[in-house]
């Protein structure tokens, strides 16, 4: 990761970027913790390799890093899609962030090959995500889950979720990793009224999971965080997954590729289809 | 409970449906339905909303929560919001949303969408019969119920 650190270390001397967020190895952990380097000096503690999970697109809309200056972001394929969605949102300004992508063959195996493909901006990551992704589609092998619940009845899936929900126990880690849950106030703090109720209990486990796979539906660009995160290993994934299908099928969409293109959801066709209306 | 208790409970088993309208159209159809003296099922519970884009998925979370066996969703037919659009907002959000029910195992049929137009008393009527007949033959939401029983609070009063 040599490059990375000697690009980094240029665009923050020549005074390009006033912060560049990354990756670092703190205390031996075995996960990567993220890095605000601020000076050169600093970027020379920056890491890439198969253990830097976090989707660091999150700090983008933090407050509290806002008057670091403009950033440079070490992403993955999936956190430049999560910076461009910001973008399609007007969360992020196209020009307001550079992005430092880097790719790895496999997350989480033991030595796997990683690459530095060069800074970008907004538009030249849109282009290189296009050629990558011709059809934006979710790869099969990550639809299993998908497909066997939908081989299911309606028993049976609602048993499974009920089971898996069970388990949660409402930390929202899920919602703090993400970098689409950017609401300063979540619906789940808002108490007058009280729309998902707190505790620990199946009915609240149920309105918040619904909550948060429908404020992501069409937002979601897949990066696996939250299951990722999630202390219970609820599988998350497979109801933005399934939303994310819907999304692509009925409206030919699929988030985080074109930064000029409107949100699905803040959107509509006059000719949108509507057999199931009566 | 015996068995002859039990079949006897679940044959007058008369579904609560909660429906979500819009200001501008069905509610003003339920209205004509009202003054025009049709008769139909008194199962339903209207809530009326400026548009059916201001109904939220929460509204209907929230009425499963409260004990509705059936959820009714209607409004303008496309071209007709008073608002231009909300409802074409709406249809998109209900795609989605009804995909998300599906894939968690409410079936189809305890959610049902509707353009009913303010001329159309009688097609609102009809289709509270309808709808009525068919939340019937599903039978009480169980699912969710059992659920909410088994929340230590239970079901949460709405301010």
């Amino acid at each position: 990761m040599n490059e990375l650190i000697t690009k980094t270390k240029q665009m923050l001397h020549d005074g390009e970027v006033g912060v560049v967020i990354g990756y670092e190895r703190k205390n031996g952990r075995t996960v990567a913790t993220p890095l605000f380097a601020r000076n050169p000096e600093e970027a020379e503690r920056l890491i890439f390799d198969s253990t830097c999970h976090t989707n660091l697109a999150v700090y983008l809309t933090r407050e509290d890093h806002a008057n670091l200056g403009r950033p440079a972001i070490v992403a993955k394929d999936a956190d430049m899609r999560a910076v461009i969605a910001l973008v399609q949102e007007g969360q992020v300004e196209a020009d307001g962030v550079v992005l430092l992508s880097v790719s790895c063959d496999e997350m989480g195996a033991a030595n796997a090959p990683c690459r530095f493909n060069g800074a970008m901006s907004v538009a030249e990551a849109a282009k290189w995500l296009a050629k990558k992704y011709p059809d934006k589609k979710i790869a099969p092998d990550k639809m299993a889950l998908v497909d066997k619940l939908e081989a299911m009845n309606e028993r049976e899936r609602w048993d499974f979720w009920q089971n898996e929900f069970s388990r949660c126990i409402r930390c929202y880690a899920c919602r703090q990793v993400c970098p689409l849950c950017y609401c300063r106030q979540c619906i789940v703090e808002k108490n007058q009224p009280q729309w998902v109720m707190p505790g620990i209990h199946p009915a609240g486990a149920t309105a918040w999971n619904i909550t948060r796979a429908f404020h992501l539906a069409g937002r979601c660009i897949d990066c696996g965080e939250c299951e990722r995160v999630c202390p219970m290993d609820i599988p998350l994934t497979a109801l933005n997954r399934k939303l994310a299908s819907t999304v692509a099928e009925h409206f030919d969409y699929a988030p985080g590729f074109d930064p000029e293109a409107k949100p699905v959801m803040a959107n509509f066709k006059h000719d949108d289809k509507q057999e199931f209306f009566k | 409970m015996t068995q002859e208790k039990k079949q006897a409970m679940a044959d007058n088993f008369e579904p609560k449906i909660t429906a979500f309208v819009c200001n501008w159209c069905t509610y003003a159809g339920a209205d004509l339905a009202g003054t025009t003296r049709l008769k139909y099922a008194g199962n339903v519970r209207v809530i009326k909303l400026p548009c059916t884009g201001r109904i939220d998925f929460m509204f209907l979370v929230r009425a499963f929560e409260q004990g509705a066996d059936g959820i009714m969703v209607s409004g303008c037919h496309p071209g007709d919001c008073h608002y231009n659009e909300g409802n074409y907002y709406a249809r998109r959000r209900w795609r989605v949303f009804r995909d998300l029910l599906d894939f968690l195992g409410v079936e189809h049929d305890r959610v049902t969408f509707s353009w009913v137009s303010a001329a159309e008393g009688n097609k609102w009527a009809a289709l509270v019969n309808e709808v009525t007949q068919k939340v019937r033959a599903l039978g009480p939401f169980d699912n969710y119920k059992k659920m909410m029983r088994a929340s230590k609070f239970g079901p949460q009063k709405t301010a």
